[in-house]
């Protein structure tokens, strides 16, 4: 009983001390909050860091604190809006104009806007040509496909110009005993993916109008889930779908166990940290209607939030950190197309892809499906609609009535 | 005053009237504070959360529009939350039964002169120490498909990998395997104190009467038990029914929606489907679940608590 | 019935003549469970010693060439000792404040179960069972109104709070095993309701005590869902945010992630290893009617 005495006496000392010790902390007016959502230790990371640690010498007295991210960035920035407590400075994570303009200084007459190239154009600029966030980098995205697993199953990647040509090459790589498809069940935006980037080859310019003005067509829907369940009844999806996170995907491309994933460059770096020496490359999108194509999407990129008390200093550093030599930093780490007309892309693994489809071929690239087509809030829809395919507890049909359903509804919110 | 003296020496066990008459109204003013943090912390956001189920707010935007009580009727017609209510219950219900079985068990047995029996009390008890989204994760290294603890068993045994969580059914199962064994410890600590709060002339009574065995665990034991049995079952029904962390480290809700729980699916509500007012509706729905639930029950155990 | 720490030692009330052989599958059952219990600690310390680019089964330790950077890389850049630090603070407060604040508010719903204290004390429990992520946004709006956020007062408040209704409910059940003598006692030496309960209860309640510091200070070391939010500057968070972090949504890294975990649940083991012997003794009047 003694030793319980004692411990309750050392408990309240230490509480009466951290009552004084808590006094100290607040934030002040130089000291900006910067969230990332990029993981503790990750390149990405360290680069912002280091990044920060230049600013705060050019600008002595001001502290750049930098918040990493977690599995729940997107309830984490939502949470603080919701409290009216935005951060100074945000990573968009792809929503930079559609979800959270309103939040957000725009930035086209910064100094460094002139300098940006027409890639970012496509998903952060509003027809006025005003954005609102400085692109770190842009998703430029085609198949991710792992070179050993295809030549193992007898494929050439650049053979596969259809549908049906990845079909077989599916069939091929699985009678090789890999997986053809790799996604996880557990991040469902895996798997949303593949009802996402397919899309664009599948409507017909009239039918992609008629989305807009909110008219639902079912079949180029029934098509694409057509296609997804396809694939799922032909079991080209890795064995552990349902439980595997996208850690295991990558590793399991990194294994050379996996030869497609339909996820943006960045992919590369979590399977090159598996294995620095798997051989990655992509493809351009088949399409049925109209020319083959890549998508373009936000990648990292920071908004200012317009309401920040420091917003000054906040656009300063922005400044800073689009500085030709200080972007072109976090282009080498972030594995995509640069956003810069003086910054060259540096994509890794990927270069030689990028320079074949982009550089040579000149394939059109065009924005993300459901960003444009589709009303704000219909992404969660495709995700769930996906997995439900995927792990074969819905069916084509009912996919369909799913994404209607949610489309009507979403649309008219938005009305 | 001697009339006071000799009710105090009865009053050895529950409090008696003497109480109330004895400590004025007035020391009602210790559970102040407590009622005070409460209200501010607990009762008011329990509110404004209600307040929000009355809205069509979409989780972030400044705008909340007010629309009744639309919420509460769509959750009638969501299948998905059936659903996710019926697995709330399979996880609170499910967990709350193999809890009290292996609690119950391994109370009896280390309540006997075991050797290392502080130790091994101590090792089934470290992981309801443990976070229970770390917990998960490392729960999720047994299950992994290509290099999980068991798989590596499997191949071993030159037999073929298993996909644990491809099967619905199998996953809710895992999860309540996964939940049991985490708080087990925690049932098994509330019984070893019941069986040493038992009444020792009670059980040596019956001993002389030539009780044993199963004979004496029946008729003296278990009835001895019951109010640790009513603690034990009301902690963890409660934290089967509100499980989160570890279905969303283990499944992330999936096959489908098939293993979410009701507040998994309200974080998808919340978040992803920007339907914020909606799942307002549903925690509302939740906790007056849970509440129901706790309440019938606590009533019918200290019913049986009075028959035996 | 009074209850003391030597109840603990009393075994052997049930079943006292075992057969032989009956002990060892008691010892087989046990030592079983105890396997199943330990394994995934003993994962996650394989892992911790790994690099990701080791895919080797979960299973098989590295024995040679241990990846210890990973524990290092745990302190530099995820910075769990700060983390640890944090918690401790954070844990301390929360658990005196929970423990003194419930002591005295289970003191009048024990010894005067009015028709009034009896609604409270159902009022209280009802609170229990509150799902946290139904009040997680208007908690955090309302604490960064009051400028709590990033701060150690405010998630102090907050999680002593969620913690005061099983801390009441222990404390209400031991206070009820006390002879009412005791205060009846003090009451003729013409001592008031504060000193009867600070002078004559507050010293008796050190095993339910123990328990209410062992069940308010895990939940409150662990919290993820509430401080993840409270606490977003990485020089303030406590160790489930931090430890978190190193799983985040882009890249994640298991081997740092195991060792901050394990790192993490140390200081709250060592702890609990002190406070066992009390632990139960706590437990039985809650066990009791």
């Amino acid at each position: 009983m003694k030793a319980l005495q004692r411990t309750m006496a050392a408990l309240l000392c230490c509480t009466s001390l951290v009552g004084l010790a808590s006094c100290g902390s607040a934030s002040d007016a130089n000291s900006l909050e910067v969230m990332t959502g990029m993981a503790t230790g990750s390149a990405q990371l360290k680069v912002m860091q280091q990044l920060a640690r230049g600013f705060e010498k050019q600008h002595p007295g001001v502290r750049i604190n930098l918040l990493s991210g977690t599995n729940s960035y997107e309830q984490d920035i939502r949470v603080r809006l919701a409290g009216r407590n935005p951060p100074d400075i945000w990573n968009t994570h792809g929503w930079s104009r559609d979800r959270y303009a309103a939040f957000l200084e725009p930035l086209q007459n910064r100094p460094w806007a002139s300098r940006l190239n027409t890639l970012m154009n496509i998903p952060m600029r509003t027809k006025s040509g005003a954005f609102y966030a400085l692109p770190l980098d842009v998703a430029v995205t085609g198949i991710v496909y792992n070179k050993d697993v295809l030549s193992k199953a007898g494929v050439d990647p650049r053979s596969i110009t259809s549908w049906d040509d990845f079909d077989k090459a599916c069939a091929a790589v699985t009678a090789s005993g890999n997986s053809c498809i790799g996604a996880s069940g557990k991040e469902t935006w895996t798997g949303g993916n593949l009802l996402d980037f397919p899309a664009p080859g599948l409507f017909t310019t009239a039918q992609l109008t008629a989305l807009q003005n909110g008219t639902f067509d079912d079949k180029p829907f029934r098509a694409l889930s057509d296609m997804v369940q396809r694939w799922s009844k032909k079991k080209f999806f890795n064995v552990d779908y349902v439980s595997a996170t996208n850690d295991d995907v990558a590793r399991s491309v990194a294994l050379n166990k996996t030869a497609f994933v339909f996820q943006s460059n960045g992919f590369a770096i979590t399977a090159q940290q598996y294995n620095p020496k798997v051989r990655l490359g992509f493809i351009a999108f088949p399409a049925s209607t109209g020319s083959r194509y890549l998508v373009s999407g936000e990648d990292y990129a920071l908004g200012v939030a317009k309401d920040s008390p420091r917003k000054k200093l906040a656009l300063e550093f922005l400044d800073y950190i689009a500085e030709a030599k200080n972007i072109s930093r976090f282009t080498a780490v972030a594995n995509n197309a640069s956003a810069f007309k003086d910054v060259k892309s540096s994509l890794g693994v990927m270069q030689s892809s990028y320079d074949y489809w982009v550089t040579r071929r000149h394939t059109r690239i065009i924005p993300i499906f459901d960003r444009v087509y589709l009303p704000n809030g219909m992404w969660s829809t495709l995700t769930t609609t996906a997995d439900g395919l995927i792990s074969g507890q819905i069916t084509a049909p009912q996919a369909v009535s799913q994404i209607s359903t949610s489309f009507v509804s979403l649309y008219r919110k938005k009305a | 005053m001697a009339r006071q003296q000799s009710t105090g020496q009865q009053s050895t066990g529950r409090p008696h009237a003497w109480a109330s008459r004895f400590h004025g109204a007035k020391i009602n003013l210790f559970y102040v504070p407590a009622l005070i943090l409460l209200i501010i912390f607990l009762v008011y956001p329990l509110i404004s959360g209600f307040m929000i189920s009355l809205t069509s707010w979409d989780g972030y935007n400044p705008q909340r529009l007010f629309v009744g009580v639309t919420n509460y009727g769509t959750l009638f017609r969501d299948a998905n939350f059936r659903m996710t209510l019926v697995n709330t219950l399979i996880y609170g219900v499910g967990s709350t039964i193999i809890q009290q079985i292996l609690g119950l068990a391994l109370a009896l047995m280390l309540n006997q002169k075991i050797k290392g029996r502080t130790l091994m009390r101590a090792i089934i008890y470290l992981p309801a120490l443990v976070s229970a989204v770390i917990m998960g994760t490392m729960y999720y290294f047994i299950f992994q498909y290509q290099q999980g603890a068991l798989n590596t068993i499997l191949v071993a045994l030159g037999l073929d990998r298993v996909v644990w969580f491809q099967n619905p059914h199998n996953a809710v199962l895992i999860i309540v395997l996964v939940n049991s064994f985490q708080f087990v410890g925690t049932s098994m600590i509330i019984y070893l104190a019941g069986l040493q709060g038992m009444d020792r002339s009670v059980v040596e009574a019956a001993s002389l009467d030539g009780a044993t065995g199963w004979k004496m665990f029946i008729n003296i034991t278990l009835p001895m038990l019951m109010p640790a049995f009513t603690t034990s079952v009301v902690l963890n029904l409660i934290g089967g029914l509100k499980l989160f962390d570890v279905i969303k480290v283990l499944t992330g809700g999936g096959p489908g929606y098939s293993t979410n729980s009701v507040s998994t699916y309200i974080s998808i509500q919340y978040f992803d489907n920007q339907n914020a007012g909606y799942a307002a509706a549903m925690g509302v729905v939740l906790f007056l679940i849970i509440a129901l639930v706790t309440t019938l029950l606590n009533k019918g155990l200290d019913k049986l608590n009075w028959q035996s | 019935m009074s209850v003391s720490a030597k109840n603990i030692d009393r075994g052997d009330i049930v079943g006292a003549r075992q057969h032989r052989h009956g002990r060892w599958a008691i010892y087989l059952f046990l030592i079983i469970v105890c396997l199943v219990q330990l394994v995934p600690f003993w994962l996650a310390i394989c892992q911790s010693t790994k690099p990701s680019s080791d895919m080797s089964s979960t299973l098989v330790p590295r024995l040679t060439n241990i990846q210890w950077s990973n524990f290092t890389q745990a302190v530099t850049e995820g910075g769990i000792l700060r983390a640890i630090l944090n918690s401790v603070i954070i844990t301390l407060g929360a658990t005196v404040l929970t423990c003194v604040i419930g002591a005295m508010a289970a003191y009048p719903l024990a010894r005067r179960p009015t028709r009034g204290n009896k609604f409270v004390s159902s009022f209280i429990l009802a609170l229990m069972m509150i799902p946290p992520l139904s009040i997680l946004v208007p908690l955090y709006t309302f604490l960064v109104r009051i400028g709590g956020v990033n701060s150690y007062w405010g998630p102090i408040l907050v999680l002593a709070t969620s913690n005061l209704p099983l801390a009441i409910f222990l404390y209400t059940a031991f206070i009820r095993s006390i002879p009412s003598s005791i205060d009846e006692a003090g009451m003729m030496d013409g001592a008031g309701p504060m000193r009867i309960f600070f002078t004559l209860i507050l010293p008796l309640l050190k095993p339910v005590t123990a328990t209410v510091v062992i069940m308010t200070g895990v939940g409150v070391w662990n919290e993820y869902a509430l401080s993840s939010y409270l606490l977003t500057d990485q020089s303030m968070q406590t160790i489930a945010p931090r430890v978190a972090s190193f799983f985040a949504a882009q890249s994640s890294n298991l081997g740092v992630g195991a060792a901050a975990a394990l790192m993490a649940a140390l200081p709250i083991i060592i702890a609990y290893m002190f406070l066992q012997r009390y632990f139960i003794a706590g437990m039985v009047a809650g066990a009791e009617k």
